[in-house]
Protein backbone atom coordinates (compact mmCIF):
# COMPACT_ATOMS: atom_id res chain seq x y z
CA UNK A 1 0.00 0.00 0.00
CA UNK A 2 1.91 2.97 -1.19
CA UNK A 3 1.60 6.40 0.58
CA UNK A 4 -0.89 5.13 3.62
CA UNK A 5 1.65 4.35 6.10
CA UNK A 6 1.01 6.47 9.47
CA UNK A 7 3.60 9.02 10.09
CA UNK A 8 6.24 7.55 13.19
CA UNK A 9 4.44 9.03 16.33
CA UNK A 10 1.22 10.22 14.62
CA UNK A 11 -1.42 9.82 17.98
CA UNK A 12 -4.63 7.70 16.69
CA UNK A 13 -7.70 7.27 18.18
CA UNK A 14 -9.78 4.44 17.75
CA UNK A 15 -13.37 4.92 16.41
CA UNK A 16 -16.73 2.81 16.04
CA UNK A 17 -18.18 3.68 12.75
CA UNK A 18 -21.33 1.49 10.99
CA UNK A 19 -20.38 -1.09 13.31
CA UNK A 20 -16.62 -1.31 12.27
CA UNK A 21 -13.69 -0.91 14.31
CA UNK A 22 -11.79 2.25 12.46
CA UNK A 23 -8.24 3.63 13.73
CA UNK A 24 -8.00 7.16 12.55
CA UNK A 25 -5.17 9.69 12.33
CA UNK A 26 -7.05 11.96 12.05
CA UNK A 27 -9.78 13.21 14.73
CA UNK A 28 -13.23 12.16 13.68
CA UNK A 29 -16.74 13.42 14.89
CA UNK A 30 -17.67 9.81 16.24
CA UNK A 31 -18.18 7.64 18.85
CA UNK A 32 -15.48 5.66 20.52
CA UNK A 33 -14.44 1.97 19.97
CA UNK A 34 -13.86 -0.39 23.07
CA UNK A 35 -10.54 -0.55 24.14
CA UNK A 36 -8.33 -3.14 22.66
CA UNK A 37 -10.42 -4.14 19.61
CA UNK A 38 -8.75 -4.95 16.67
CA UNK A 39 -8.97 -1.71 13.72
CA UNK A 40 -11.33 -3.32 10.87
CA UNK A 41 -10.45 0.53 9.04
CA UNK A 42 -7.48 2.54 8.97
CA UNK A 43 -7.46 6.27 8.32
CA UNK A 44 -4.15 7.69 8.36
CA UNK A 45 -2.59 10.66 6.48
CA UNK A 46 -0.25 10.53 3.80
CA UNK A 47 0.53 11.00 0.22
CA UNK A 48 -2.05 10.31 -2.20
CA UNK A 49 -1.08 11.05 -6.39
CA UNK A 50 -4.52 13.87 -7.12
CA UNK A 51 -7.05 12.69 -9.06
CA UNK A 52 -7.93 15.18 -11.91
CA UNK A 53 -11.21 13.86 -13.74
CA UNK A 54 -14.32 16.50 -12.78
CA UNK A 55 -16.81 13.58 -11.22
CA UNK A 56 -20.62 13.28 -12.78
CA UNK A 57 -21.25 14.82 -9.54
CA UNK A 58 -19.87 18.37 -8.89
CA UNK A 59 -17.25 19.31 -11.38
CA UNK A 60 -15.39 20.82 -8.84
CA UNK A 61 -14.72 17.15 -7.37
CA UNK A 62 -12.43 15.32 -9.41
CA UNK A 63 -12.61 11.58 -8.93
CA UNK A 64 -9.86 8.51 -10.41
CA UNK A 65 -9.92 4.77 -10.02
CA UNK A 66 -12.13 1.84 -10.06
CA UNK A 67 -14.64 0.45 -7.42
CA UNK A 68 -11.99 -1.14 -5.19
CA UNK A 69 -9.11 1.76 -5.22
CA UNK A 70 -10.70 5.28 -5.48
CA UNK A 71 -8.60 8.69 -5.43
CA UNK A 72 -10.74 12.03 -4.77
CA UNK A 73 -9.89 15.37 -4.49
CA UNK A 74 -11.63 18.65 -3.47
CA UNK A 75 -9.56 21.51 -4.77
CA UNK A 76 -7.21 23.38 -2.76
CA UNK A 77 -8.99 21.22 -0.02
CA UNK A 78 -7.98 17.77 0.33
CA UNK A 79 -7.25 14.08 -1.36
CA UNK A 80 -8.49 11.07 -0.49
CA UNK A 81 -7.52 7.62 -1.37
CA UNK A 82 -9.98 4.62 -0.81
CA UNK A 83 -8.71 1.47 -0.60
CA UNK A 84 -10.77 -1.71 -0.44
CA UNK A 85 -13.23 -1.66 1.93
CA UNK A 86 -9.92 -1.27 4.54
CA UNK A 87 -8.19 1.70 4.58
CA UNK A 88 -8.65 5.75 3.67
CA UNK A 89 -5.58 7.55 3.27
CA UNK A 90 -5.88 11.54 3.64
CA UNK A 91 -3.77 13.98 2.24
CA UNK A 92 -4.77 17.69 3.39
CA UNK A 93 -3.51 20.70 1.54
CA UNK A 94 -1.14 23.44 2.92
CA UNK A 95 -3.11 25.62 5.80
CA UNK A 96 -6.22 22.84 5.77
CA UNK A 97 -6.96 21.71 9.34
CA UNK A 98 -8.10 18.28 10.29
CA UNK A 99 -11.42 19.36 11.78
CA UNK A 100 -12.04 20.91 8.27
CA UNK A 101 -11.83 17.59 6.57
CA UNK A 102 -13.04 15.51 8.81
CA UNK A 103 -16.84 15.40 7.92
CA UNK A 104 -15.27 14.42 4.25
CA UNK A 105 -13.68 11.41 5.96
CA UNK A 106 -16.53 10.47 7.50
CA UNK A 107 -19.41 11.07 4.78
CA UNK A 108 -18.08 10.76 1.42
CA UNK A 109 -14.81 8.72 2.85
CA UNK A 110 -16.82 6.38 4.68
CA UNK A 111 -19.82 6.39 2.36
CA UNK A 112 -17.24 4.65 -0.22
CA UNK A 113 -15.40 2.51 1.74
CA UNK A 114 -18.57 0.62 2.96
CA UNK A 115 -19.85 0.71 -0.29
CA UNK A 116 -16.54 -1.64 -0.98
CA UNK A 117 -17.20 -4.12 1.84
CA UNK A 118 -20.43 -4.71 0.36
CA UNK A 119 -22.91 -3.18 2.49
CA UNK A 120 -25.30 -0.78 0.59
CA UNK A 121 -24.94 2.82 0.06
CA UNK A 122 -27.84 4.87 -0.51
CA UNK A 123 -27.52 9.36 -0.73
CA UNK A 124 -29.59 9.52 2.04
CA UNK A 125 -30.34 11.21 5.18
CA UNK A 126 -32.50 8.75 8.25
CA UNK A 127 -34.18 9.74 11.27
CA UNK A 128 -34.94 7.38 13.71
CA UNK A 129 -39.01 7.16 14.79
CA UNK A 130 -40.26 4.79 17.34
CA UNK A 131 -41.42 2.24 15.02
CA UNK A 132 -38.19 2.04 12.82
CA UNK A 133 -36.50 4.18 10.43
CA UNK A 134 -37.35 6.42 7.61
CA UNK A 135 -34.98 7.39 4.95
CA UNK A 136 -34.74 10.68 2.54
CA UNK A 137 -33.48 10.41 -1.14
CA UNK A 138 -33.25 12.44 -3.86
CA UNK A 139 -31.15 14.47 -6.21
CA UNK A 140 -28.46 17.37 -4.80
CA UNK A 141 -30.66 20.24 -3.37
CA UNK A 142 -33.94 18.01 -2.94
CA UNK A 143 -34.21 18.75 0.87
CA UNK A 144 -32.83 15.31 2.32
CA UNK A 145 -30.96 16.53 5.58
CA UNK A 146 -33.94 19.80 5.52
CA UNK A 147 -36.44 16.51 6.00
CA UNK A 148 -33.83 15.08 8.61
CA UNK A 149 -34.02 18.60 10.36
CA UNK A 150 -37.72 18.86 10.54
CA UNK A 151 -37.84 15.26 12.20
CA UNK A 152 -35.28 16.02 14.45
CA UNK A 153 -37.05 19.25 15.36
CA UNK A 154 -40.26 16.61 16.57
CA UNK A 155 -37.81 14.82 18.54
CA UNK A 156 -36.74 11.73 16.37
CA UNK A 157 -32.93 11.62 16.32
CA UNK A 158 -30.68 11.10 13.32
CA UNK A 159 -29.28 7.97 12.08
CA UNK A 160 -27.17 9.61 9.50
CA UNK A 161 -27.17 12.80 6.86
CA UNK A 162 -25.67 12.19 3.46
CA UNK A 163 -24.30 8.56 3.44
CA UNK A 164 -26.75 5.87 4.81
CA UNK A 165 -25.10 2.52 4.81
CA UNK A 166 -28.21 -0.55 4.64
CA UNK A 167 -27.00 -4.17 5.87
CA UNK A 168 -29.59 -6.01 3.59
CA UNK A 169 -28.58 -9.87 5.08
CA UNK A 170 -29.98 -12.13 7.09
CA UNK A 171 -33.13 -12.58 7.85
CA UNK A 172 -35.89 -9.89 9.22
CA UNK A 173 -36.06 -6.42 7.63
CA UNK A 174 -33.15 -4.58 6.77
CA UNK A 175 -31.22 -2.25 8.99
CA UNK A 176 -29.98 1.27 8.80
CA UNK A 177 -26.90 1.95 10.31
CA UNK A 178 -25.58 5.25 11.75
CA UNK A 179 -23.67 7.21 9.80
CA UNK A 180 -22.59 10.83 10.04
CA UNK A 181 -24.94 12.59 12.04
CA UNK A 182 -24.07 16.32 12.27
CA UNK A 183 -27.01 17.98 9.41
CA UNK A 184 -25.42 19.75 6.66
CA UNK A 185 -27.68 22.33 5.64
CA UNK A 186 -28.00 25.03 2.84
CA UNK A 187 -28.09 28.51 4.98
CA UNK A 188 -32.14 29.19 4.32
CA UNK A 189 -32.32 25.74 5.78
CA UNK A 190 -30.60 26.63 8.39
CA UNK A 191 -32.80 29.32 8.75
CA UNK A 192 -36.50 27.56 8.72
CA UNK A 193 -35.19 25.39 10.93
CA UNK A 194 -34.57 27.45 13.81
CA UNK A 195 -30.86 27.71 13.40
CA UNK A 196 -28.52 30.66 12.17
CA UNK A 197 -26.03 30.27 9.58
CA UNK A 198 -23.80 32.49 11.04
CA UNK A 199 -23.47 30.60 14.23
CA UNK A 200 -22.82 27.28 12.00
CA UNK A 201 -19.40 26.03 10.60
CA UNK A 202 -19.20 25.67 6.96
CA UNK A 203 -19.04 21.93 5.46
CA UNK A 204 -15.45 22.72 4.09
CA UNK A 205 -13.59 26.49 3.32
CA UNK A 206 -15.41 26.30 -0.24
CA UNK A 207 -19.13 24.89 0.84
CA UNK A 208 -21.50 27.14 1.50
CA UNK A 209 -23.31 24.05 3.35
CA UNK A 210 -23.28 24.53 7.41
CA UNK A 211 -22.88 21.81 9.54
CA UNK A 212 -25.32 21.82 12.45
CA UNK A 213 -22.79 19.80 15.12
CA UNK A 214 -24.86 19.15 17.50
CA UNK A 215 -27.63 16.65 16.71
CA UNK A 216 -29.19 13.89 18.58
CA UNK A 217 -28.14 10.33 17.26
CA UNK A 218 -29.58 6.85 17.29
CA UNK A 219 -26.89 5.15 18.80
CA UNK A 220 -27.23 1.66 17.38
CA UNK A 221 -28.78 0.27 14.01
CA UNK A 222 -32.51 0.57 13.19
CA UNK A 223 -34.71 -1.36 10.89
CA UNK A 224 -35.58 0.29 8.11
CA UNK A 225 -39.54 0.38 7.64
CA UNK A 226 -39.64 3.24 4.63
CA UNK A 227 -37.96 5.44 1.66
CA UNK A 228 -39.36 8.74 1.02
CA UNK A 229 -37.97 10.00 -2.36
CA UNK A 230 -38.42 14.01 -2.53
CA UNK A 231 -39.73 16.21 -5.11
CA UNK A 232 -40.62 19.49 -5.01
CA UNK A 233 -44.67 20.30 -6.28
CA UNK A 234 -47.58 22.04 -5.24
CA UNK A 235 -48.93 19.89 -2.29
CA UNK A 236 -47.39 17.51 0.72
CA UNK A 237 -48.26 13.76 -0.28
CA UNK A 238 -47.20 10.85 -0.05
CA UNK A 239 -47.54 7.60 -2.70
CA UNK A 240 -46.21 4.78 -3.16
CA UNK A 241 -43.47 3.37 -6.06
CA UNK A 242 -44.59 0.30 -6.11
CA UNK A 243 -43.05 -2.54 -8.58
CA UNK A 244 -39.97 -1.47 -11.07
CA UNK A 245 -40.14 2.22 -10.03
CA UNK A 246 -39.15 1.77 -6.45
CA UNK A 247 -36.14 -0.25 -7.28
CA UNK A 248 -35.38 2.14 -10.19
CA UNK A 249 -35.04 4.52 -7.67
CA UNK A 250 -32.93 2.96 -5.10
CA UNK A 251 -30.39 2.04 -8.58
CA UNK A 252 -30.37 6.07 -8.96
CA UNK A 253 -30.08 7.26 -5.81
CA UNK A 254 -26.90 4.86 -4.01
CA UNK A 255 -23.70 6.39 -2.98
CA UNK A 256 -21.05 4.96 -4.92
CA UNK A 257 -22.36 5.26 -8.41
CA UNK A 258 -22.44 9.27 -7.82
CA UNK A 259 -18.57 8.97 -8.40
CA UNK A 260 -17.99 6.71 -10.11
CA UNK A 261 -20.92 5.56 -12.84
CA UNK A 262 -19.52 2.07 -13.09
CA UNK A 263 -20.30 1.04 -9.15
CA UNK A 264 -23.92 1.22 -10.18
CA UNK A 265 -23.81 -1.56 -12.73
CA UNK A 266 -22.29 -4.17 -10.88
CA UNK A 267 -24.91 -7.56 -10.39
CA UNK A 268 -23.83 -7.51 -6.37
CA UNK A 269 -24.98 -3.65 -6.24
CA UNK A 270 -28.47 -4.61 -8.85
CA UNK A 271 -29.37 -7.72 -6.32
CA UNK A 272 -28.68 -5.56 -2.99
CA UNK A 273 -31.35 -3.03 -4.73
CA UNK A 274 -33.68 -5.65 -5.29
CA UNK A 275 -33.63 -7.14 -2.03
CA UNK A 276 -33.96 -3.51 -0.81
CA UNK A 277 -36.77 -2.42 -2.46
CA UNK A 278 -38.54 -5.91 -2.14
CA UNK A 279 -38.29 -5.77 1.60
CA UNK A 280 -39.19 -2.07 2.36
CA UNK A 281 -41.88 0.65 1.26
CA UNK A 282 -40.24 3.04 -1.33
CA UNK A 283 -42.68 6.26 -1.63
CA UNK A 284 -42.63 9.28 -3.34
CA UNK A 285 -43.11 12.71 -0.97
CA UNK A 286 -44.29 15.67 -2.79
CA UNK A 287 -43.43 18.96 -0.70
CA UNK A 288 -43.96 22.53 -2.02
CA UNK A 289 -40.69 24.24 -2.65
CA UNK A 290 -41.39 26.81 0.30
CA UNK A 291 -40.28 25.61 4.05
CA UNK A 292 -42.42 26.80 5.59
CA UNK A 293 -44.44 23.92 5.61
CA UNK A 294 -41.83 21.35 6.72
CA UNK A 295 -43.20 20.78 10.27
CA UNK A 296 -46.20 19.41 7.93
CA UNK A 297 -44.05 17.32 6.29
CA UNK A 298 -42.61 15.90 8.86
CA UNK A 299 -46.17 15.04 10.46
CA UNK A 300 -47.10 12.90 7.42
CA UNK A 301 -44.32 10.89 7.57
CA UNK A 302 -44.93 10.24 10.92
CA UNK A 303 -48.58 9.39 10.29
CA UNK A 304 -47.62 7.46 7.02
CA UNK A 305 -44.68 5.96 8.90
CA UNK A 306 -47.35 4.39 11.46
CA UNK A 307 -49.43 3.20 9.17
CA UNK A 308 -46.69 0.98 7.50
CA UNK A 309 -45.87 -0.27 10.77
CA UNK A 310 -49.20 -1.30 12.02
CA UNK A 311 -49.51 -3.17 8.75
CA UNK A 312 -46.22 -4.64 9.24
CA UNK A 313 -47.17 -5.66 12.58
CA UNK B 1 -41.50 -6.08 -43.49
CA UNK B 2 -38.70 -8.09 -44.71
CA UNK B 3 -36.11 -4.44 -43.97
CA UNK B 4 -32.86 -5.07 -42.79
CA UNK B 5 -33.44 -5.25 -38.99
CA UNK B 6 -36.25 -8.07 -39.70
CA UNK B 7 -35.62 -11.22 -37.76
CA UNK B 8 -36.09 -14.60 -39.51
CA UNK B 9 -38.48 -17.03 -38.26
CA UNK B 10 -36.07 -19.32 -37.50
CA UNK B 11 -33.90 -16.85 -36.24
CA UNK B 12 -32.84 -17.94 -31.97
CA UNK B 13 -33.82 -15.64 -29.87
CA UNK B 14 -31.63 -16.30 -26.26
CA UNK B 15 -31.14 -13.56 -22.96
CA UNK B 16 -27.40 -12.45 -23.45
CA UNK B 17 -25.34 -13.11 -20.45
CA UNK B 18 -24.34 -9.49 -19.54
CA UNK B 19 -27.32 -8.75 -18.13
CA UNK B 20 -29.07 -9.46 -13.99
CA UNK B 21 -32.70 -8.61 -13.97
CA UNK B 22 -35.33 -9.01 -11.21
CA UNK B 23 -39.34 -9.56 -10.82
CA UNK B 24 -40.92 -6.50 -8.78
CA UNK B 25 -44.26 -7.02 -8.70
CA UNK B 26 -45.75 -7.76 -11.68
CA UNK B 27 -42.94 -5.65 -13.54
CA UNK B 28 -39.06 -7.26 -14.52
CA UNK B 29 -36.25 -4.90 -13.98
CA UNK B 30 -33.12 -5.39 -16.07
CA UNK B 31 -29.80 -3.78 -15.53
CA UNK B 32 -27.54 -4.46 -18.68
CA UNK B 33 -23.97 -5.31 -17.63
CA UNK B 34 -22.09 -3.56 -21.23
CA UNK B 35 -23.71 0.04 -21.05
CA UNK B 36 -24.83 -0.01 -17.10
CA UNK B 37 -28.23 1.22 -17.84
CA UNK B 38 -31.43 -0.22 -16.29
CA UNK B 39 -34.84 -0.53 -18.03
CA UNK B 40 -38.22 -1.50 -16.69
CA UNK B 41 -40.39 -3.78 -18.83
CA UNK B 42 -44.38 -4.67 -17.98
CA UNK B 43 -47.22 -6.08 -19.93
CA UNK B 44 -46.61 -7.53 -23.03
CA UNK B 45 -42.22 -6.44 -22.57
CA UNK B 46 -42.41 -8.87 -19.54
CA UNK B 47 -44.02 -11.49 -20.50
CA UNK B 48 -41.65 -11.81 -23.53
CA UNK B 49 -38.98 -11.32 -20.95
CA UNK B 50 -39.85 -14.67 -18.96
CA UNK B 51 -40.57 -16.47 -21.91
CA UNK B 52 -36.82 -15.93 -23.21
CA UNK B 53 -36.09 -18.54 -19.78
CA UNK B 54 -34.66 -20.77 -22.41
CA UNK B 55 -33.79 -19.75 -26.08
CA UNK B 56 -36.67 -19.54 -28.15
CA UNK B 57 -37.13 -19.14 -32.15
CA UNK B 58 -38.44 -16.42 -32.95
CA UNK B 59 -41.53 -17.63 -34.72
CA UNK B 60 -42.31 -19.32 -31.59
CA UNK B 61 -41.94 -15.92 -29.71
CA UNK B 62 -44.33 -14.60 -31.93
CA UNK B 63 -47.11 -17.36 -31.08
CA UNK B 64 -46.83 -17.40 -28.06
CA UNK B 65 -47.88 -13.69 -27.86
CA UNK B 66 -49.99 -13.86 -30.46
CA UNK B 67 -51.87 -16.93 -28.25
CA UNK B 68 -51.64 -15.31 -25.24
CA UNK B 69 -53.01 -12.05 -25.90
CA UNK B 70 -54.89 -12.90 -29.37
CA UNK B 71 -53.78 -10.46 -31.27
CA UNK B 72 -53.41 -10.49 -35.28
CA UNK B 73 -49.97 -11.96 -36.21
CA UNK B 74 -48.44 -9.31 -38.50
CA UNK B 75 -48.38 -6.37 -36.28
CA UNK B 76 -47.56 -8.57 -33.39
CA UNK B 77 -44.49 -9.84 -35.47
CA UNK B 78 -43.42 -6.06 -36.03
CA UNK B 79 -43.86 -4.72 -32.85
CA UNK B 80 -41.63 -7.86 -31.43
CA UNK B 81 -39.12 -7.08 -34.18
CA UNK B 82 -38.69 -3.55 -33.15
CA UNK B 83 -38.44 -4.87 -29.36
CA UNK B 84 -35.82 -7.28 -29.37
CA UNK B 85 -33.96 -5.68 -31.83
CA UNK B 86 -34.37 -2.42 -29.26
CA UNK B 87 -32.87 -5.22 -26.57
CA UNK B 88 -30.14 -6.57 -28.30
CA UNK B 89 -29.01 -2.91 -28.92
CA UNK B 90 -28.65 -2.69 -25.51
CA UNK B 91 -26.81 -5.92 -25.43
CA UNK B 92 -29.54 -7.79 -23.16
CA UNK B 93 -30.11 -10.38 -25.83
CA UNK B 94 -28.13 -12.13 -28.48
CA UNK B 95 -30.33 -12.59 -32.07
CA UNK B 96 -28.46 -15.57 -33.90
CA UNK B 97 -30.11 -16.48 -37.18
CA UNK B 98 -27.53 -18.81 -37.95
CA UNK B 99 -28.61 -21.72 -35.87
CA UNK B 100 -31.38 -23.98 -35.91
Amino acid sequence: MSGGRARSGEATADYLIAGLVVRSAIPLPAPAAPAGATPDVTVSEGRVSPAAHPSAEDARLMVEGVESDLRLRWPEIVSMRIEGGRSITVARDAGVATAAVAPLVLGVGFGLLLHQRGRLVLHASAVALPMGAVAFIGWKGAGKSTAAGAMLRRGHPVVTDDALPIETTGAGAPTAWPGPAPLKLWPESAVALGRSPRRLDRLHPAASKRVVPDVAQAPAPVPLLAIYSLEVGDDVAIRALAGAAGLVELMRHSYAPRFLPAAGATPAHFERCAQLAKSVAVCRLVRPPALDRLDEVAQMVEEHASSLASVRG
Amino acid sequence: MAGPDSIAPSAVVARAPEQVFTEMGEEIVLLGLRKGRYFGLDGVAADVWRHLNEPRRFDEVVDLVVTEYEVERAPAESDLTTFLRDLEAEGLIEIDATRE
